[in-house]
């Protein structure tokens, strides 16, 4: 029965249908090749700045990042980035395999990723809007953000009719390694019954590693159309690291994002505000004496907050402003709070979607109450077919 | 007990009702012409819904989670293709987790497969601009590829639920006739203008054009996808007045400040040509969407 009405269709196309049908035919061919390959983008960024230091003074290609992006086979994908950051060599910033087909809407990805924490963490640098990252990011996930090895659960609801995604990962580890952690010290006895001071996270990496060592991401994000133009969404992350015994870490965050644009005036104007709050524990381990067999000092409590906020406008088909503002604590314990506020104005002009030109002003309030004044030019490029961001 | 046991009936009988209740396809379209031509096909026998709104630009929707939500339960998805919503369905249909509608998905169809493009670029590079590889993706504008695609449709959904083919059958063939007469009409009315010269906004009335004999004297934007500037412009103007072009053709999502000076400076007729049903109010469906565009078109060549 379904063949032969197929079959009946078929004969009743038009002899135009056929003929246009191997047009297409011919065009799909003509791109075979080049269909079965991975997607191929390259993205780079200049930056020039002037800042109060030699360091903060600049002008360098910043980084360029080559992404290979492509189907596996009909139940997964794989993502790669490759990026040579300024001064620093070659790395896999990210490079995952995510399962698309799983029973239940649940969607799995291994391999090292951005984790799923707050919003602007997920993008990678050149994407980020304005010059450079909002403090928080910097200060409490690292410069190159909550970055890890492992794998990710997510699976996405719809309770009421409102977008909720939840997600889970598991990971090996979590961005670069804590300084604090590194330096962190026990008194030993060794082989032939000396005592020597080493670092804890040496004394420890023979240990077997426990489920509270490895880092645990989890997220909830709720998404709602507010009318045809706006709409809301809320998000809350959390994280857990204890490298090698060293250091606990924690992390809460807490974002909502506003966002307002006319479906038929799209391309012209737009508004996005955007905050994202971020407290962080850590605790460093006392530090014990093998020799008397007791510990020399208490566990330090170290418990940080810092947030940004920004606001961002379309005014036109190619321009942008924005402003962001950024209250950030030092996460180091050495420093105490020792609090930075800063404001962001900036420009960002966009002859296409491939290109963009921004500008950035910054004035940063120091904790001894100084302000630093820093100017910076950002130049991104994006060659071939990037993929699209996370709404 | 027996309150429990016929609660526990009631909720057996709902369950066993419920996928009947919903048996009907659950149609996703892109765009609002695709699923104005779903809506024609399938009758009552679907439920369609469009992703892009009437009046906002087909390239650039925004990858909205509520869509994502919309998708999930989507038994198909039609879509233009020749990579008009190449920005904004991969992160809704993968953000899905739906396998129907994914790039191998049984429910998945891409219309462009009925039609034979045109504009092909024999070697497109960025430097032209926002082009699309595959060719100009605004296809439907032509009432001839609305049938093919039209032909196309049938066939997949009859595929797809083969209790309903006869339907589908019968709906197509229904609204083939109906567009079959109406563009004998509409060649006759716009015959007397072959030849004549057009702007568009963007490169999408090419199609239209190519049907009822106009030409293109050129785009208000000097390559797909890259605003105006005010040296392209005056070299439109004089153009547009050396050619005697009396039409420019744009659409609600464009700045109307440019089209406006334009026809200020040459004398010519601003016109919506509706790539969709409601982009302009009064046009429901597909036939009456082509209707307005041609006697629009006709009523302003025929001013003096």
């Amino acid at each position: 029965m379904r063949n032969s009405v197929a079959i009946a269709f078929i004969l009743a196309l038009p002899v135009a249908a056929v003929d246009a049908q191997e047009s297409a035919s011919w065009l799909r061919s003509r791109t075979l090749a080049n269909a079965l390959n991975p997607r191929i983008s390259v993205l780079g960024h200049v930056i020039a700045q002037s800042g109060p230091t030699r360091a903060e003074t600049d002008l360098a290609l910043q980084e360029v990042e080559l992404g290979l992006q492509s189907e596996i086979d009909p139940y997964g994908r794989a993502d790669f980035f490759i990026a040579k950051p300024h001064g620093e060599g070659v790395e896999i910033e990210e490079g995952y395999f995510t399962l698309t087909s799983l029973p239940a809407g649940l969607q799995a990805r291994g391999g090292k990723f951005l984790a799923s924490f707050g919003k602007l963490n997920m993008l990678h640098r050149f994407e980020r809007p304005g010059v450079n990252s909002p403090l928080v990011l910097d200060r409490f996930l690292g410069p190159e953000g909550l970055v890890g090895t492992g794998g990710e659960l997510a699976r996405v609801l719809a309770p009421f009719g409102i977008f909720t995604e939840l997600s889970y990962a598991f990971l090996q580890d979590l961005g670069e390694a804590d300084p604090e952690a590194e330096a962190a010290t026990a008194t030993v006895i060794d082989a032939n019954g000396n005592t020597a001071t080493v670092p804890i996270h040496e004394e420890q990496a023979a240990a077997p590693r426990r489920a509270r060592d490895y880092a645990h991401v989890a997220r909830a994000r709720a998404y709602s159309d507010l009318t045809d133009a706006a709409n809301i969404e809320l998000g809350v992350s959390g994280a857990s690291h204890q490298p090698t015994g060293a250091l606990h870490r924690r992390l809460l965050g807490a974002d909502v994002t506003l966002r307002w644009r006319r479906p038929e005036q799209s391309q012209y104007r737009g508004l996005i505000w955007r905050s994202e709050m971020i407290w962080s524990r850590r605790v460093l381990p006392a530090e014990f004496d093998a020799v008397s067999g007791a510990f020399v000092d208490d566990p330090a409590r170290i418990d940080r907050r810092s947030l940004y906020s920004l606001l961002e406008f379309q005014v036109d088909r190619r321009w942008f402003v924005g402003v962001r503002a950024d209250y950030a604590e030092q996460a180091s314990a050495r420093a105490g709070r020792a609090p930075t506020r800063a404001l962001a104005p900036f420009v960002m002009f966009s002859p296409s979607e491939f290109q963009r030109l921004t500008a950035q002003y910054d004035a940063r309030v120091r904790p001894s109450g100084s302000t630093d004044h820093l100017a910076a030019l950002k130049w991104t490029v994006v060659l071939g077919p990037h993929g699209a961001h996370p709404f | 007990m027996a309150r429990i046991r016929s609660s526990l009936l009631a909720a057996l009988l709902w369950a066993a009702a419920a996928p009947g209740a919903e048996a009907a396809l659950k149609i996703f379209a892109t765009t609002p012409d695709l699923s104005a031509l779903a809506r024609e096909i399938g009758g009552d026998k679907v439920s369609v819904e469009s992703l892009a709104m009437p009046r906002q630009n087909p390239h650039f929707v925004e990858p909205k989670p509520s869509l994502i939500i919309k998708l999930m339960k989507a038994d198909v998805l039609i879509e233009t293709g020749l990579e008009l919503e190449s920005a904004w369905l991969g992160p809704l249909v993968g953000g899905s987790r739906n396998p129907k509608i994914q790039l191998s998905g049984s429910g998945r169809i891409d219309a462009s497969e009925a039609v034979a493009p045109i504009e092909v670029p024999q070697a497109p590079t960025r430097a032209m601009g926002d082009v699309h590889p595959g060719g100009n993706p605004h296809y439907m504008t032509d009432p001839e590829n609305v049938l093919l695609v039209c032909l196309l449709i049938a066939q997949r959904l009859s595929a797809l639920d083969p209790e309903n083919a006869k339907a589908f059958e019968s709906n197509a063939e229904d609204f083939n006739r109906r567009l079959r007469a109406k563009i004998k009409e509409w060649t006759g009315a716009l015959k007397p203008y072959a030849g004549r010269k057009y702007v568009g906004y963007h490169k999408d009335p090419s199609y239209f054009a190519r049907r009822f004999g106009m030409e293109s004297a050129g785009e208000i934007e000097p390559k797909p996808g890259i605003p105006p500037s005010p040296r392209h412009t005056a070299e439109l103007i004089a153009r547009m007045k050396a050619e005697r072009v009396r039409l420019i053709f744009t659409h609600p999502w464009f700045e109307s400040r440019t089209p406006n000076a334009i026809a200020q400076e040459t004398g010519a007729f601003v016109l919506i040509l509706a790539l969709f049903p409601e982009e302009v109010p009064g046009t429901p469906d597909i036939i009456s969407t082509i209707d307005r565009n041609v006697y629009q078109v006709k009523e302003a060549l025929a001013a003096p």
